[in-house]
């Protein structure tokens, strides 16, 4: 059993669903990213999870105990849920410490000596020992949003939500404050669910992701998963590049192949089977194709390079008139004009419906 | 800082507190004092609501309180704030007496029947004209019409003897006038009683075309004479002696002229004093009233407010023009039809 | 998603807070109430009749043109000063600050006399429109400048490197900043001004609240006199209304301070004037008019201590009192009204605000009406004073508190409640504390209006208290203007306290200012 179980969660603002029959299962400890564009609901899956916002339908569960579901509703108070919100939301009148002692209240936390233990342990933690004594207005970005994450994790919460922690901050910033944060859940054991709309954020950090879309989750994996075989052709553009062809589909060749303007090339099928013959859609990643001398694949023109430093994205035209994109180390780039070749090293994804997805299946929850 | 819960536990508490109350006190009656007994009772004590004002008053309750042990407790306010409330109140008042600058808020109490009878020792005290017809209230002291001009402008000769004068175009722009004010009013139902409904229309219609300076009240248009902002006005004479009392005599500007007896202009208005329904059986109600019209406190009237007294006997402040001539019987000025009447004609010419 | 935590989850209020807040309006509902039974108790045709009579035309028409123009005056004047004030160094700047903020301790019939004293030819409605205007520009001044203090002066700089001259930038960029709290004040100001009736009366302007205490004192027409306060309460709907439209949804966030600016000696005369019209008008003149008459009066009476005394304590007790209990009747409405805008909330506070828009006299009669009739054991009482205090002062306090929770993220209630916090004490921990000061500033100005009320205190108090007010009242109606100055004086300085802890409230709650 999983240590947060989430299902057939549904939330509406009046007559406007937000979340249709969301799940979702976590193993204790686990980071989970909760992948997607703006608007498509996964803020108000931390706010129905943390039991800010009423839920319509479903059931939220966190180890033994159920926080939503049927005439349930245990207040955001009780539920042992912590909170990052976006912008950090310091308490503006307290201090550093005050602010991470916020939430230590009730029996455990009644002798001071333990309060400050752990405000220091924490403050500590998040690199900010030097700083408890500040008011929330002295610190930078980056480190109000440690405190926040500081403030959420003292209480010891059975899980950690975070809403686009990094977001506000500047890139050069983000990184390392990522990895940062990361750890600290890691040293922490804690469970954490955290939202972002930044695909290489959720890759990098979570041990699953779950991509959402109008309110649905539409994936569910660990951050390869996702990226390497992307249950829709949406899912497969919003979580990385992607060279997308029209194929057809031929079921004789033994279900493992396409055609396509790259020729008849190994396939891989992603939810439903076609009928032999229909049209599909093919989906690459760039780095799966490989640009090879002339003569050895079908033949190219390089029509533009994208340099960026260890590695390129180089744009080619086939002689059909088809474009394709090739991701490629900077040492095996080529020259801009240059007729080359152009060699597929991993299967094709085939999906029987090019939209965006919404007549795929729900994906169920891996169930690690 | 209260917390909101308590906030709301204390409003609740207060609101189911006030729900309960109500609802044991509509099922009872009226909480009016009962007639036990015809013979009013004494206590030592009962509650005066006074329309007059304190430092006027307050020595004159003093002196009945020392000679009769009885205790009053007064709320003072001004008349037309006094006399809403008593309405507002009705069998429910804790005022046994009530004290009114003018006769109409008595009227409009009277109409109201919050006044019970008054014994016929009392009612009878002070002559007809300037005490209710129906014996419902007392008349207590009395307040000549007067003009009141500005003496550095103008010689006591330049004030004409009849209010008739005063509203030719000379005096355009120039004569302050009240006519929200009771006194005023009053005024007005004496010309239409005296001279005829249409010879007061016409007056009036004058008046109101030839630029009055509209005030609120009496002491306002006295005020606005002394400091030299105003030339001439219509008031009581009282309020000139307040005044001068107040800054001494010799520094009035304001001076006052009287209206030739007879006039519509030289009426009395008058203050009075009833006893409230449920101070019927109550003594000490009936032995202030009873002092009001008493030798002694109209005395104090004259000495101390400068007024009419309205006990025959009693001489009225040096320098006034006799009471005697300026009786008229046929007024009732706590009449409210006539009063009603009077407004219709102000109001017909914007002036009310 | 990056919109600010759930606009569109927050339709539905709580129940428990709609409730109280809907009980905390009821109470100015009697009022009104009681003028729709009086109004129409001798018939509807005596109603429609009075109505229609072209007098009470004239009344409203009169009561509309001076709330409109002194409204729109203070609206320039106390944006102009509070501009100044928290954009520019002036000198002498705490002592400035604070002189702008007197005018509120000053009750307008005061003004009005202090200023016949040296010119009693003065009447109608430009000398009545001058008085009121001086005496309600801090309503105005004190939260803009407030606001402004705390706001961003990033927008205007933006603006101007975008093209905009001086005057497009500050209404493109910086007038929205402010726009919230000077339309809250420009409220409490065209409310006031609707309801004034001692300036008028002394200054001779025949406006409604004339009419009314006119109907009372010379007919004891209790219909007429209905009649005419409900018109004023049609007008002051329409008021609230009108500042509803016109506020809409301004959400200021704040950011960085500008840092202000050296006035150039030769404006500092002109930004002088400007800043302190309103005190000159409002404070020194008639404060200077009352000790003429205080001198020139012959016969001034000995100072009943004891007395005196007692009605300082009296006015000090009855403002503590009265405006924490205003607190407590207001808090709930703010605290609705700030974090919902459904129909139900908007109609709350709209109730609300009815109280200011009533003559005392009007909320002093019905609330006789209604204490005989529900609360008998609590006529005459303190406890009835205060709630007619409540009735009529509580507008003071909701917009100011409004404005403080509005302005406390809801992000943070959000982090408190996930930290264990229940609602109340999330309240209390969190939104209390940083709303603290704009609750405050509600919390002072009901103090000031109740040290200053007259009619209402006349009569609901116990028939033993007697307050600065009513004792001035007394003295002044007794033309012993010599008896009257020390309790002038002492209303004035008693007032005055509230009014300079005014000036000196931040109203944001980051003090992050170093």
């Amino acid at each position: 059993m999983s240590w947060v179980n989430i299902a057939d969660l549904s939330v509406a603002f009046g007559e406007l669903p937000v979340l249709s029959r969301v799940g979702l299962a976590i193993p204790r400890g686990d980071i989970v990213a909760v992948l997607g564009p703006s608007g498509c609901g996964k803020t108000t899956l931390l706010r129905a999870i943390a039991g800010l916002v009423p839920i319509a339908d479903g059931e939220v569960r966190v180890g033994d105990r159920l926080l939503s579901g049927g005439k349930v509703r245990v207040a955001p108070e009780r539920r042992g849920i912590g909170w990052v919100p976006q912008d950090a939301a310091l308490f503006p009148h307290l201090t550093v410490a005050e602010n991470i002692a916020f939430g230590l209240r009730g029996p455990a936390w009644r002798s001071p000596e333990a309060r400050a233990a752990r405000v220091t342990e924490l403050a500590g933690l998040v690199g900010l020992a030097d700083h408890v004594k500040r008011t929330p207005a002295q610190l930078s970005g980056g480190q109000a949003q440690r405190v926040a994450l500081a403030r959420a994790l003292a209480p010891r919460p059975d899980l950690v939500l975070l809403d686009e922690p990094f977001s506000a901050l500047d890139p050069m910033l983000r990184v390392p404050l990522r990895r940062e944060v990361a750890d600290v859940l890691r040293d922490q054991r804690s469970t954490a669910l955290l939202v972002t709309h930044d695909q290489q954020e959720a890759l990098s950090l979570a041990d699953h992701v779950a991509v959402m879309m109008g309110g649905r989750v539409l994936q569910w994996g660990t951050p390869a998963e996702v990226y390497r075989r992307p249950a829709t052709p949406w899912v497969a553009r919003f979580v990385g590049d992607t060279v997308e062809l029209d194929g057809v589909w031929s079921a004789d060749a033994g279900g493992r192949s396409v055609d396509t303007v790259l020729g008849r090339v190994p396939a891989e099928l992603v939810g439903e089977a076609p009928a032999s013959g229909s049209r599909v859609r093919v989906v690459f990643r760039p780095e799966w194709l490989r640009i090879e001398p002339e003569g050895v694949g079908v033949a190219a023109t390089v029509t533009e390079l994208s340099f960026v430093g260890h590695e390129g994205l180089v744009t080619l035209e086939l002689t059909g008139g088809a474009i394709v994109r090739s991701r490629a180390l900077a040492l095996e780039l080529p020259r801009p004009g240059q007729v080359v070749s152009v060699t597929v090293r991993h299967p094709a994804l085939v999906y029987a419906h090019a939209g965006l997805g919404a007549a795929a299946p729900m994906p169920q929850p891996s169930q690690p | 800082m209260r917390t909101r819960s308590r906030a709301m536990t204390t409003l609740f508490a207060s609101i189911a507190a006030v729900a309960v109350l109500a609802g044991c006190s509509a099922g009872q009656p009226a909480p009016a004092e009962q007639n036990t007994s015809d013979a009013p009772e004494s206590d030592g004590a009962f509650t005066l609501y006074s329309g007059r004002n304190e430092a006027l008053i307050q020595p004159l309750i003093d002196q009945f309180e020392q000679e009769t042990g009885i205790e009053v407790e007064v709320r003072y306010g001004n008349t037309a704030e006094m006399g809403a409330l008593l309405l507002e109140e009705g069998d429910r008042t804790p005022a046994q007496v009530f004290l009114s600058q003018d006769a109409g808020a008595l009227g409009a109490l009277a109409k109201a029947d919050m006044f019970m009878t008054l014994p016929d020792d009392i009612a009878d005290a002070v002559p007809a004209g300037f005490t209710s017809t129906d014996g419902s209230w007392v008349g207590v002291t009395g307040r000549a019409r007067v003009v009141v001009y500005d003496s550095e402008k103008l010689a006591a000769s330049d004030i004409p003897d009849t209010v008739d004068a005063l509203v030719e175009p000379e005096w355009a722009s120039r004569l302050g006038v009240a006519p929200t004010n009771a006194s005023f009013q009053s005024f007005v139902t004496a010309y239409r009683v005296l001279e005829g409904d249409a010879a007061a229309d016409e007056w009036v219609a004058a008046l109101s075309e030839n630029d009055p300076q509209i005030f609120e009240n009496n002491n306002a248009i006295l005020t606005a004479v002394n400091d030299g902002a105003l030339d001439a006005g219509l008031i009581n004479h009282y309020y000139w002696y307040q005044l001068a009392a107040e800054v001494g005599v010799d520094n009035m500007r304001a001076q006052l002229a009287y209206p030739k007896a007879g006039d519509p202009g030289s009426i009395v208005n008058v203050t009075g004093a009833g006893v409230l329904q449920n101070g019927a059986s109550d003594a000490d109600a009936l032995e202030f009233v009873r002092y009001l019209v008493s030798q002694q406190a109209q005395q104090y009237f004259v000495e101390q407010t400068f007024e009419y007294p309205l006990l025959p006997g009693v001489d009225a402040p040096e320098g006034l023009p006799a009471l005697e001539s300026l009786i008229n019987p046929e007024l009732d000025l706590s009449d409210l039809e006539s009063l009603a009447d009077t407004q219709a004609l102000l109001s017909k010419y914007s002036l009310l | 998603m990056t919109t600010t935590a759930g606009v569109g989850e927050r339709t539905r209020p709580p129940l428990l807070l709609a409730a109280a807040a809907a009980l905390a309006a009821s109470a100015s509902l009697i009022p009104v109430v009681y003028l729709a039974v009086r109004a129409v108790e001798a018939g509807t045709e005596g109603f429609v009749a009075t109505l229609l009579r072209p007098r009470v035309l004239e009344l409203a028409l009169n009561s509309v043109a001076l709330a409109a123009s002194v409204t729109a005056t203070c609206l320039v004047l106390g944006v102009a000063s509070a501009w100044l004030l928290s954009r520019w160094r002036l000198p002498a700047e705490r002592t400035i600050l604070l002189l702008s903020a007197l005018p509120l301790a000053v009750p307008s019939y005061l003004v009005a006399y202090g200023w016949l004293v040296w010119s009693p030819g003065l009447n109608g409605f430009w000398p009545s429109w001058a008085v009121l205007t001086a005496v309600c520009v801090p309503y105005v001044t004190l939260p803009v400048a407030a606001a402004w203090r705390g706001s961003s002066g990033d927008l205007e700089a933006v603006a101007r490197t975008l093209g905009r001259g001086p005057i497009r930038s500050f209404f493109s960029a910086t007038w929205p900043q402010v726009r919230g709290a000077a339309l809250a004040g420009s409220l409490l100001v065209g409310l006031y001004s609707l309801a004034e009736f001692g300036a008028v009366s002394m200054l001779r302007f025949e406006t409604l609240t004339w009419g009314i205490n006119a109907s009372y004192s010379a007919s004891f027409d209790r219909q007429q006199a209905a009649v005419l306060a409900l018109v004023l309460v049609a007008l002051a709907l329409i008021v609230v209304w009108a500042e509803r439209r016109a506020r809409g949804q301004a959400v200021t966030r704040v950011a960085r301070p500008l840092p202000r600016g050296v006035m150039p000696r030769r404006w500092l005369w002109a930004a002088l004037a400007v800043v302190l019209a309103a005190p000159v008008v409002s404070v020194t003149v008639p404060v200077l008019g009352l000790g003429v008459r205080l001198f020139s009066a012959e016969s001034i009476r000995a100072l009943d201590l004891p007395r005196f005394a007692s009605a300082v304590g009296a006015t000090l007790g009855l403002a503590v009192v009265g405006s924490l209990l205003v607190l407590v009747f207001a808090l709930p409405i703010a605290a609705l009204t700030a974090r919902y805008r459904d129909r139900l909330s908007r109609g709350i506070e709209g109730i609300g605000y009815l109280g200011h828009a009533l003559p005392g006299i009007v909320v002093g009669l019905s609330l006789v009406f209604f204490g005989l009739a529900v609360v008998p054991w609590a006529y005459q009482s303190l406890l009835m004073l205060l709630f007619a205090y409540v009735v009529l002062f509580m507008p003071r306090a909701i917009g100011s508190a409004r404005s403080g929770i509005a302005a406390v993220a809801p992000a943070l209630i959000d982090v408190s409640r996930t930290l264990g916090d229940t609602p109340a004490a999330s309240w209390r921990r969190v939104t209390a504390r940083l709303a603290a000061p704009n609750i405050a500033i509600g919390c002072l100005l009901a103090a000031i209006a109740i040290m200053k009320e007259l009619p209402a205190t006349l009569l609901l108090r116990p028939t033993s208290v007697h307050t600065l007010a009513t004792e001035l009242w007394t003295r002044t109606a007794a033309a012993e203007y010599g008896g009257a100055a020390p309790y002038a004086a002492a209303l004035l300085l008693v007032a005055s306290v509230p009014a300079v802890l005014l000036s000196t409230i931040r109203s944001t709650a980051r003090e992050d200012e170093s």
